[in-house]
């Protein structure tokens, strides 16, 4: 018997998409994730804009991951144009990466997440038990955020970093808040990535996949660099990424898909955990430790405990990211040495692989591309869908019950849909 | 009860600085913007009034954490299916429960924390006219008579009550 499931809106993701299904037996007839959630033309306002316009225009993609997306331009821009990053200013992006990673890994694990396995239909039905929990959670995503104004000027869209620098450095009082906050949010987080790792998560939809995410310099854990490390061993330059990540168009979305050598594939903590965990230290290396197994590799609902993992790794971070910047002087202001190139820029938004790429003649854009991680994890998530989907028609479940461990799947990557949908081209022939 | 007397009966278990009034919404949508116009009316008077534009979550956690009572009022554009520019106070229990929520923490759960806490929490609604986001967007007429009533209700109720006396200059 045909069994159609359909989840007009996807609840607690960012933007609008929904999901059908089409089973028919033991067969799926048609899967598809679908984003209603209109094109932006973000690149294509892009084109003929200068340099720091740019820096303005393309986060405005997103509001949750706006920090990645003006990381990852003034990354593409500074590469293009030839702009050194003093030691000061490279410290300072790190240390407001962070802010948003908490903020949001803090949001999705606890508010988006959680309730899926707590058995609550939302975060709010949980306070009644976990008040404390979603407090200090809240608490959590709040202190993400500050340290996002400290660093940014505000914690949405803020401007004051950019290329060369930043317009003005945190006081050393910002810092030493900053810093003290790290270090009282420890113990916490650490306690909530017991309460993640000990959920039970089912088995019906694994299947081993590829991850991918940027590759730290010096063998470090990290949120940018300028190679691609691929869970299969590959490494890659970043500026290869066009090559080796294959996009393409479906009818059903207006967001682009990616294939790596033909197949799907992941990027987000999970990830990052995968290619580079071993590099951890500290607690987020014991909490790695004792949680990795290899159902990692084939599973995306241990997403969360990933991102949980890599809170930790940011409250380790943050106490010596803020040292280091205390001890050094506030630098000049870098300045391009070139008006044409082309630029890449690869950081880890906390969703996962971002990718701004950047050419530039006589100091004006000519073409941008940009390239969110949610677009490369769509494939991905359809494919665990559909072993879901089939394994749980096999075991009798009925459609409300199947869309539900379909939405729980969605939620586990953290969609951000707005940022998913860019440009896609039509060409006349 | 009218609402009114609703008022003047919460504001006289309170003090002054116990009292936080939050505006929500959104500027460019002409009657959206209603919670925003009023706290930009109230602020002059009232030193606890904020726009969710002003570190909202930070306003909320630190009500939270105080041990003195509190009342935090959420003053939003509401479709509540009544007439153009009615003011009408929901509990929290009134609220739908909004699981499509995305990125934004929404109002529901910071009333329930707040609950959890022992204070106390409304949201007065105003049902818009208009959300339109052309043609230089501005509070449309009937909500902008109301709004300037409620202003008006909450003034005379905190300057007339003895404990939640306005400070002058």
């Amino acid at each position: 018997m045909m069994k159609k499931i359909t989840v007009d809106h996807l609840a607690r993701v960012e933007g609008d998409g929904g999901i059908y299904v089409e089973i028919d037996g033991d067969k799926i007839k048609k899967l598809e994730v679908r984003i209603f959630e209109g094109p932006r033309l973000i690149e294509a306002l892009a084109i003929g804009k200068l340099p720091e316009e740019v820096i303005s225009i393309t986060p405005r993609i997103c509001a949750i991951c706006t920090v990645s997306h003006k990381n990852a331009s003034i990354r593409a821009i500074e590469r293009a144009l030839k702009t050194n990053e003093n030691e000061k200013t490279y410290y300072a992006r790190e240390l407001m990466h962070m802010g948003e990673m908490i903020e949001s890994h803090s949001l999705h694990i606890f508010a988006l997440a959680l309730p899926d396995y707590l058995g609550y239909p939302n975060v709010i039905a949980m306070v009644e038990k976990y008040a404390d929990v979603v407090t200090k959670a809240l608490n959590l995503k709040k202190y993400g955020n500050k340290i996002m104004q400290i660093l940014n000027g505000k914690f949405i869209h803020g401007e004051n970093a950019t290329a060369g620098g930043f317009g003005k450095f945190p006081e050393r009082s910002e810092l030493l808040e900053i810093k003290k906050e790290a270090e009282e949010s420890l113990a916490f987080m650490c306690a909530a990535t017991d309460i993640v790792g000990g959920l039970e998560l089912p088995d019906h939809l694994e299947e081993k996949t590829v991850f991918v995410c940027c590759n730290p310099a010096d063998k470090k854990f990290g949120f940018w660099g300028e190679e691609l490390i691929f869970s299969d061993g590959t490494v890659l330059p970043s500026t290869k990424y066009k090559e080796n990540l294959i996009e393409r168009v479906v009818p059903h979305s207006f967001a682009k898909r990616s294939l790596y050598k033909g197949k799907p594939f992941s990027v987000g903590a999970l990830a990052r955990l995968n290619c580079i965990g071993d590099r951890l230290k500290g607690e987020a290396a014991k909490y790695y430790k004792k949680y990795k197994n290899e159902r990692w590799l084939k599973n995306p609902l241990y997403n969360n405990l990933a991102q949980a993992i890599e809170i930790i790794y940011c409250l380790e971070r943050i106490p010596k990211l803020v040292d280091i910047l205390l001890k050094l002087p506030d630098p000049k202001f870098e300045k391009a040495t070139r008006k044409k190139g082309r630029g890449v820029g690869t950081v880890e938004a906390p969703r996962g692989l971002l990718v701004h790429d950047y050419s530039f003649e006589d100091g004006y854009v000519t073409d941008a591309n940009i390239i969110a991680p949610t677009a490369y994890n769509l494939d991905d998530i359809e494919k665990y869908m559909a072993n879901s989907a089939l394994s749980l028609n096999k075991a009798g479940k009925n459609e409300k019950e199947i869309a539900f461990e379909l939405e729980k799947i969605a939620r586990a990557y953290d969609p951000c849909i707005s940022c998913a949908t860019h440009l896609v081209k039509v060409v006349k022939k | 009860m009218k609402f009114n007397d609703f008022l003047k009966n919460i504001f006289q278990k309170y003090k002054k600085d116990e009292i936080t009034f939050i505006g929500l919404g959104n500027p460019y949508r002409s009657d959206d913007g209603v919670g925003i116009e009023f706290i930009n009316r109230i602020r002059e008077d009232f030193n606890n009034s904020y726009t969710e534009f002003d570190n909202m979550d930070e306003v909320i956690l630190n009500l939270m954490k105080s041990k003195n009572p509190g009342l935090l009022l959420f003053i939003d554009c509401s479709d509540f299916k009544g007439t153009p520019g009615e003011i009408r106070i929901t509990t929290y229990d009134e609220i739908e429960d909004y699981g499509k929520h995305f990125h934004k923490i929404p109002i529901k759960l910071y009333m329930k924390l707040l609950i959890k806490e022992n204070k106390q929490t409304f949201l007065i609604g105003i049902q818009p006219e208009t959300l339109d986001s052309i043609n230089e967007p501005k509070l449309s007429d009937v909500v902008s008579k109301s709004l300037t009533q409620l202003f008006g209700i909450i003034k005379d109720n905190i300057v007339s009550n003895s404990t939640c006396q306005v400070e002058k200059p």
